[in-house]
C-alpha cells in the first residue's frame, strides 16, 4: 500500500499538473468576475498539492522499518487481477460490437464470457443467467419502458 | 407546516400506484441492503433508470424506499453470517452475530426491525417538523452562503470517510474536476472537451455513479470474490421478549435522537451514526462489559440509528438541495433528471414531491415492519443465491439502465472507464463517495464561488465578512482540522501509527 499511495500520488500529480496545463489556456478571469479557467486552476492546485502530500506521507512511513513488512503482505493477488483485466476487456469487445450487433445480443455476448469464461461457472449456470439476465433487461427496458436501443441483424 | 399539506402529502401517497412502489421500493431496498457487496448507493443508481417512465413523486417514492428498506436488510446478514450488508451494519455483527450464535438471531432480527420502525417513523415527523423552517431561512441566503454550505458537506465527507482523510479530500478535488467538464454554463467556453460532442453537456452523474459504486464494486468481488457462509441459525422468535423491551427502549430512543442529528450533519450519514449509538449505548449501560457477547441493547440502539440517520439525511437535501453523502448525492441527480432544480423552493414549486415523499415515508415504515417481521427468513434465503450468478444480473442492469437515460453507447463507456477507476480505487483506499458529491455539486459550487466573487469585485472577504457563510466555513475548516489534530496529539502520546491521517 505504501508504494502504491507513493506511485499513486506522484501519477495524481502527474495527472493534476496536465489538467492545470490545459486549465491554463482558459480564461482566468474577466473584469469583474472569475472566468472559465479560475476553478479548474484552483482544483489543479489543491490536487497537485493534496496528491504530493500522499506521496511524502507514504514515503515518510516507507523510511520506518516496521512499514518494510506490511507493504510486502499487500502484494496483489494475480488470478483475481487477471478475472477483473478479462472482464474489462470482455466490456471493452462488448463496446465495440453493440452497434453492429445490437445491444441485448453483445450484452449476451459479454454475459456468456463472464460467467463461462471468467467465472468459470457450469454450462447451464453460466447460460441460464445470461439468459434470464438478458430476458430481464429486455422486458424491463425495451418491452415495458420502450427504451429504443441499437438493434441488430437478428432484430433485437 | 400546515396540516393541509400533510393531507396533501397522504392523497399522493396513498393512490394505489404510489403504494405499490413503495411496497417495491422498500423491498428491494431490503434486498440490497442484504446482499454483502451492494450498498444503497449503487442500488439506487442501477435501479434509477427504471424509474423513467414514472412520475418524478412515484420514482422518489421509491427511491426513498430503497435508501431506507436497505438500511434493515443488512441487518440481515449481520446478524445471520457476521457479514454487514453495508457499512451502517457493522455495528450490528457486534452483538447481533453473538445472538445468532445463542440461537436468538430471531430476537435480534424483530428487535431490529420494531427498533428501525420506531426510529424511521419518529425521524420522519422530526424532518416534517424541521425542513420547512430550514428551507424558509435558506431561502435567504445567497451564493457565498451555498458556496459554504457545499464546501461543508465536501469536507465533511471527505474528513469522515473510512481511511484516509487526504485521500478523501483528494477526491472530493477530482469530482470537483471532472465537474468542471463540458460548456462553462456562465461563459458559454468549452473547457476538457477535446472537440468530443458528447462531453459539451459535461459528464453526467449517473455513469460515473453506476460505474463506481456499482460495476467497481463488482469487479473488487470478481477480484476478492464474497464468501458467504451457509446460514446456521435458527429463525424463530421474532417478536422481542419483556425482558428484551425493558434492555432496548433507552437504547431506541437514544439511536433515533443519535441517528437523526448526525443524519442531518453533511457527510456524516447513518455509518458513523450506528458507531455513536453503539458507543453511547454502551457508556450508558449498567452492564457495559456485556457488549460484543449478545446484549439485545446493542442490536437497537445502532439499527434505530441507521434508520433514522437515513431519514436525517433527507432534510438538507430536500430544504437545501444538498446532499451529504454518496446516496443522497444520487438521489439529488434524480431530482435534477426528473426535471427539478433541488433546493430550498422544491417545496413550494413541487409540494407534491416533498410532501408526498414524507406521507410515503410513514406508510413506508409500517410496510417494511410489516414484510420484515414474517419475511424475515425469506430475505435471509437471499443469501443462498451464490453471488457469482448476482454478478452478470446487475452489471447487465447496470449497464443497459445507464444507456436507457440518454440512449447513448458513449455514456456505458463512461461507466466501463469509471468501474476500472472505482476498482482501483476500492484496492487502494481512495474512498467514492466524495467524488460523486464533488461531481453532482461541483457545477453548483462553482457558480455560488464565482456569483460571490462577482458581488465582491473579486474580493474573497465577502465569504468571512457574511456571519452565515463565515460560521459554516469555520465549522469546514474544524471538520478537516479535527482528524488533522487527533492524529498529532496520538502521535504525541506515542500512540501513532504511522501512515495515513
Amino acid at each position: 500500500m505504501i508504494r502504491a499511495d507513493i506511485i499513486g500520488g506522484l501519477l495524481m500529480a502527474a495527472g493534476f499538473s496536465a489538467v492545470l496545463w490545459e486549465a491554463s489556456s482558459f480564461q482566468y478571469g474577466t473584469e469583474f468576475a472569475p472566468g472559465p479557467g479560475f476553478a479548474p486552476v484552483w482544483y489543479s492546485v489543491i490536487g497537485i498539492a493534496l496528491s504530493l502530500l500522499i506521496a511524502g506521507n507514504a514515503l515518510r512511513t516507507a523510511r520506518s522499518r516496521a512499514h518494510r513488512a506490511e507493504d510486502d503482505s499487500m502484494a496483489l493477488d494475480r488470478g483475481g487481477l487477471f478475472r477483473v483485466g478479462a472482464t474489462l476487456f470482455g466490456l471493452a469487445v462488448m463496446l465495440s460490437i453493440v452497434l453492429a450487433l445490437g445491444l441485448v445480443p453483445a450484452l449476451f455476448v459479454f454475459l456468456l464470457f463472464l460467467t463461462l469464461g471468467v467465472q468459470r461457472l457450469p454450462l447451464p449456470l453460466g447460460v441460464g443467467a445470461s439468459v434470464g439476465t438478458v430476458v430481464f433487461v429486455y422486458l424491463v427496458f425495451v418491452y415495458f419502458l420502450g427504451v429504443p436501443i441499437p438493434r441488430g441483424p437478428l432484430g433485437i | 407546516m400546515e396540516f393541509n399539506d400533510l393531507i396533501l402529502g397522504f392523497s399522493i401517497a396513498l393512490t394505489p400506484s404510489n403504494l405499490l412502489f413503495a411496497l417495491l421500493g422498500v423491498f428491494l431496498g431490503t434486498v440490497i441492503g442484504a446482499l454483502p457487496g451492494i450498498g444503497p448507493s449503487a442500488g439506487i443508481a442501477v435501479l434509477l433508470p427504471v424509474t423513467f417512465g414514472m412520475p418524478p413523486v412515484t420514482a422518489m417514492i421509491m427511491l426513498a424506499g430503497i435508501y431506507y428498506g436497505s438500511m434493515y436488510g443488512g441487518t440481515i446478514t449481520s446478524v445471520l453470517i457476521n457479514t454487514p450488508g453495508e457499512s451502517a451494519s457493522v455495528m450490528t455483527t457486534l452483538d447481533g452475530y453473538q445472538m445468532a450464535l445463542k440461537g436468538r438471531a430471531g430476537a435480534a432480527l424483530g428487535m431490529a426491525a420494531i427498533g428501525s420502525f420506531i426510529a424511521g417513523t419518529a425521524s420522519v415527523v422530526l424532518l416534517m417538523v424541521a425542513a420547512p423552517p430550514l428551507a424558509d431561512l435558506a431561502v435567504t441566503f445567497g451564493p457565498p452562503e451555498y458556496f459554504a454550505l457545499m464546501v461543508l458537506g465536501l469536507t465533511t465527507l471527505a474528513s469522515l470517510t473510512s481511511g484516509s482523510m487526504i485521500k478523501g479530500l483528494l477526491m472530493a478535488v477530482v469530482g470537483l474536476m471532472f465537474g468542471t467538464v463540458g460548456i462553462d454554463l456562465m461563459l458559454g467556453a468549452p473547457r476538457f472537451v477535446f472537440d468530443n460532442v458528447n462531453l459539451m453537456d459535461g459528464i453526467d452523474f449517473l455513469p460515473v455513479a453506476v460505474g463506481l459504486f456499482a460495476i467497481g464494486e463488482l469487479l473488487f468481488n470478481l477480484y476478492q470474490p464474497v464468501r458467504t457462509e451457509p446460514i446456521k441459525a435458527k429463525l424463530s422468535g421474532l417478536l422481542p421478549t419483556r425482558q428484551d423491551w425493558r434492555d432496548s427502549y433507552g437504547g431506541v430512543a437514544r439511536g433515533t435522537a443519535i441517528g437523526f442529528f448526525v443524519g442531518i450533519l453533511p457527510g456524516a450519514g447513518a455509518t458513523i451514526a450506528s458507531f455513536l449509538a453503539y458507543a453511547t449505548e454502551k457508556r450508558v449501560s449498567k452492564r457495559p462489559e456485556k457488549f460484543g457477547t449478545g446484549v439485545i441493547e446493542g442490536v437497537a440502539a445502532p439499527e434505530s440509528a441507521n434508520n433514522a440517520a437515513s431519514t436525517g439525511a433527507l432534510i438538507p437535501l430536500m430544504a437545501l438541495g444538498i446532499p451529504g453523502s454518496g446516496t443522497t448525492a444520487v438521489m439529488l441527480g434524480a431530482l435534477t433528471l426528473y426535471g427539478m432544480q433541488p433546493g430550498p423552493l422544491l417545496m413550494s414549486t413541487h409540494p407534491d414531491v416533498f410532501w408526498g415523499l414524507v406521507a410515503s415515508m410513514y406508510i413506508g415504515n409500517v410496510m417494511l415492519l410489516v414484510l420484515n417481521l414474517p419475511l424475515a427468513p425469506v430475505f435471509a434465503s437471499i443469501l443462498r443465491i451464490p453471488y457469482e450468478i448476482l454478478i452478470p444480473v446487475i452489471i447487465g442492469i447496470a449497464l443497459v439502465g445507464v444507456y436507457s437515460v440518454e440512449n447513448s453507447v458513449f455514456n456505458v463507456g463512461v461507466t466501463v472507464v469509471f468501474g476500472a477507476i472505482g476498482f482501483v480505487m476500492r484496492v487502494y483506499g481512495y474512498p467514492a463517495a466524495p467524488l460523486v458529491l464533488a461531481l453532482v455539486l461541483g457545477p453548483m459550487l462553482e457558480r455560488a464561488l464565482r456569483q460571490s466573487l462577482q458581488m465582491s469585485l473579486g474580493s474573497p472577504e465577502i465569504f468571512v465578512t457574511r456571519p452565515v457563510s463565515a460560521v459554516i466555513l469555520a465549522v469546514a475548516l474544524l471538520a478537516m482540522l479535527f482528524p488533522l489534530i487527533a492524529w498529532f496529539r496520538s502521535r504525541r502520546a506515542g500512540l501513532a501509527v504511522a501512515g495515513d491521517c
